[in-house]
């Protein structure tokens, strides 16, 4: 293992490699640090640019970016009441307090310092958890592969969003659109009315552009903040004052935090948005000072703050072992990775070790290199708040078309953009939840090829999906996982008038 | 629908939901119907067909419990508040139609042509003074055009630029 460290620190030394780490935290950092543009945007504007890197680059370049903006998320929430990234919403409120109590500088050091250990919590999870699932993961078959892809769906479509209806809507919409093309196991054409464009299919990350991007700046001009300008935030000094003692009280939060978004990154659909919402809400559950929370109180800060960066790297744990994504950012990942010859999968983890070991040792590193980065993202708040946004959106459109023309150098997957971009926009009035389409296009095609393998396997037997130990339990958890919400929705349309409804549509 | 909500009210709301469930359960049906007609694998029971289908069909079960759901008053989420008409009309179509014609146009104008008229126009509805989003524009369009063409090999069309760009 010595050995295979030594050879991933050379390679990670690479210059290039270096650079890239650099460039794209400087991305993600400017990326993160405007409210939105968000995390998920900047991965998919990156990938067009990862075509031309090696592997370890490409990997290094979207965590790097990925890292720095949801960390530089947590700048304009503190500083101008306005998240920069989703995950940073869950405490925007608490850190702008602090902000009017002139502890600015404490709560942007201590939401840095605490994201920081937070995400190499979440690293070293996925450098011994992934290795160890691997080995699980070599005696799967189609059949353990079809029910894990099946509950990594079903996660997704009820974990992202507060109206299970809608995130099985959504989960829908995505799996449909992926059916869209050859299909995988004959490919019989399905859905492409004659057009040879579509014969391969809807390409994945103009839909992704659009969806994040363009659609993004339809609702800002529809909403109308498309020409607001963002109040200018105060000057920061002395950033780590004092986090040293705030960090050291409420190590049980950074903790607690760090733990709760790792393994709410780990399933599939739920990533840093949502750990940060739930930590808040524990750190506040479990506080002994919950009336403090609100005021300008550091102690959810920490918690959350340590959570959705440990979610990131938790993500990567199903996206590296199993090709299921964390994720959105995960989800552009696994297709990145497929991209270039790196199969997640535990063939993975045999053959390409050593390439491995390095996106372990990038990991850390752009976890480490949050703390100079993210000092000086807090210095240059007020020029990068400064850009105006006209011309940010702007520049943002003329990146997606360029983006996703170099996908296939086809002006069709533009025009997809768009498509999707309006799609996205009428979902979102509809209150329809994005994430599950996400993963309903990615996992749609796997769900679908390991059942049509299964079922040949087991000769049209249904009862061949149970045969297998591994399987069999995987099976139960799937149907206890639809099982449990929908007694949930029976039960409280039986409610007594007078009550309220248990676990009810309300 | 929340812009429904606006400008309807509560019943509004309860439409644009109707109308959202109805929608889905209408695509969702055709989706299946569509799909019934791919020709199977001979020999096995689920072929290419089996899932369109099934998606399908859950779609449009999907789509009638939400309009059912509406129809029977409770709502999944509360109090929506009103939303305002767009607030830049013309920046939004132009944003949506532009880009129609970029597809349309991208060849014969080439990317830097195109690029640059595209987001001139785009700016310039958001109120940016006409010289300098013409200017901001060409300049970045011209800079992308160099980063994709020259470093990346990325063959973006050069159009009616083409004496000078290549």
């Amino acid at each position: 293992m010595l050995e295979l460290m030594g050879r991933a620190a050379v390679m990670v030394s690479d210059p290039t490699i270096l650079a890239t780490i650099a460039v794209s935290s400087f991305f993600g950092l400017f990326v993160g640090a405007v409210p939105g543009l968000s995390a998920t945007m900047a991965t998919a504007l990156l990938v067009p640019l990862t075509f031309f890197m090696e592997p370890l680059a490409a990997v290094a370049a979207i965590v790097s970016c990925t890292a720095m903006a949801i960390t530089a998320g947590d700048i304009p929430g503190c500083l101008i009441r306005i998240p920069g990234t989703p995950a940073s919403a869950a405490y925007t409120d608490e850190t702008y307090a602090m902000t009017k109590r002139g502890l600015a500088a404490q709560a942007l050091g201590s939401s840095l310092l605490s994201s920081v250990i937070g995400g190499l919590f979440g690293a070293v999870v996925l450098i011994f958890a992934a290795p160890l699932l691997a080995k699980i993961a070599l005696g799967f078959s189609s059949f353990e592969y079809f029910w894990l892809t099946l509950i990594g769906l079903s996660c997704a479509a009820f974990i992202a969003s507060e109206d299970p209806l809608r995130g099985i809507l959504a989960l829908l919409i995505g799996l449909g659109t992926a059916t869209v093309g050859m299909d995988t196991v004959t490919g019989t054409p399905r859905f492409t009315f004659g057009f040879y464009q579509l014969m391969g299919g809807l390409s994945f990350i103009p839909i992704m552009i659009g969806m994040f991007a363009v659609a993004e700046i339809l609702k800002s001009l529809a909403v109308g903040t498309a020409r607001e300008a963002f109040a200018e935030p105060q000057k920061v000094q002395g950033v780590f004052h004092g986090v040293g003692a705030i960090l050291r009280k409420y190590w049980r939060n950074t903790a607690r935090g760090s733990v709760i978004g790792t393994l709410i990154g780990v399933l599939p659909g739920a990533g840093g948005d949502i750990a940060a919402w739930i930590s808040y809400a524990t750190a506040k559950r479990f506080s002994k000072t919950p009336e403090k929370f609100g005021t300008g109180h550091p102690e959810g800060v920490v918690e959350a703050g340590a959570a959705n960066n440990a979610g990131l790297s938790g993500a990567w744990v199903p996206a590296l072992v199993f090709g299921i994504p964390g994720d959105a950012v995960t989800a552009i990942a696994v297709g990145v990775l497929i991209m270039k010859g790196l199969n997640p999968g535990p063939q993975l983890f045999e053959a390409k070790a050593d390439t491995l070991y390095a996106i372990y040792l990038v990991f850390i590193l752009a976890n480490l290199l949050l703390v100079p980065f993210g000092w000086m993202a807090i210095r240059l708040a007020r020029p990068i708040l400064a850009v105006p946004r006209p011309q940010l959106m702007a520049f943002i459109l003329l990146f997606s078309i360029v983006g996703s023309f170099a996908i296939n150098n086809a002006i069709f997957d533009v025009g997809v953009m768009l498509l999707f971009g309006v799609i996205a926009f009428f979902l979102e009035r509809m209150r329809i939840p994005i994430a599950p389409i996400i993963l309903g296009l990615v996992l749609g095609p796997m769900v679908e090829s390991n059942f049509l393998t299964s079922m040949t396997i087991a000769d049209g037997n249904f009862s061949g999906f149970f045969s297998r130990p591994i399987a069999g339990v995987l099976g139960v958890v799937a149907i206890l996982v639809w099982a449990v919400p929908i007694v949930g929705f029976l039960r409280g349309r039986r409610a007594p008038l007078g009550g309220t409804a248990a676990g009810g549509v309300e | 629908m929340s812009l429904a909500g606006g400008v309807f009210g509560r019943h509004g709301r309860v439409l644009g939901e109707v109308a959202t469930g109805a929608g889905f359960a209408a695509l969702g049906t055709t989706m299946a119907l569509v799909a019934d007609g791919t020709p199977t694998i001979p020999g096995q029971a689920y072929g290419p067909g089996f899932f369109p289908i099934l998606i399908g069909w859950a779609m449009a079960a999907v789509g009638v419990l939400i309009a059912l759901r509406a129809l029977r008053g409770k709502h999944a989420e509360s109090g929506d508040p009103p939303d305002r008409l767009p607030s830049y009309p013309a920046a939004l179509a132009w944003t949506v139609i532009g880009l129609v014609g970029i597809v349309l146009l991208f060849e014969p104008l080439g990317f830097v042509a195109a690029a640059t008229i595209y987001l001139a126009v785009f700016m310039m509805l958001l109120k940016v003074r006409p010289l300098p989003a013409i200017a901001l524009a060409a300049v970045a369009s011209l800079a992308i055009d160099l980063l994709f063409v020259r470093f990346l090999l990325v063959p973006l069309p050069p159009g009616i630029l083409s004496a000078f760009l290549r």
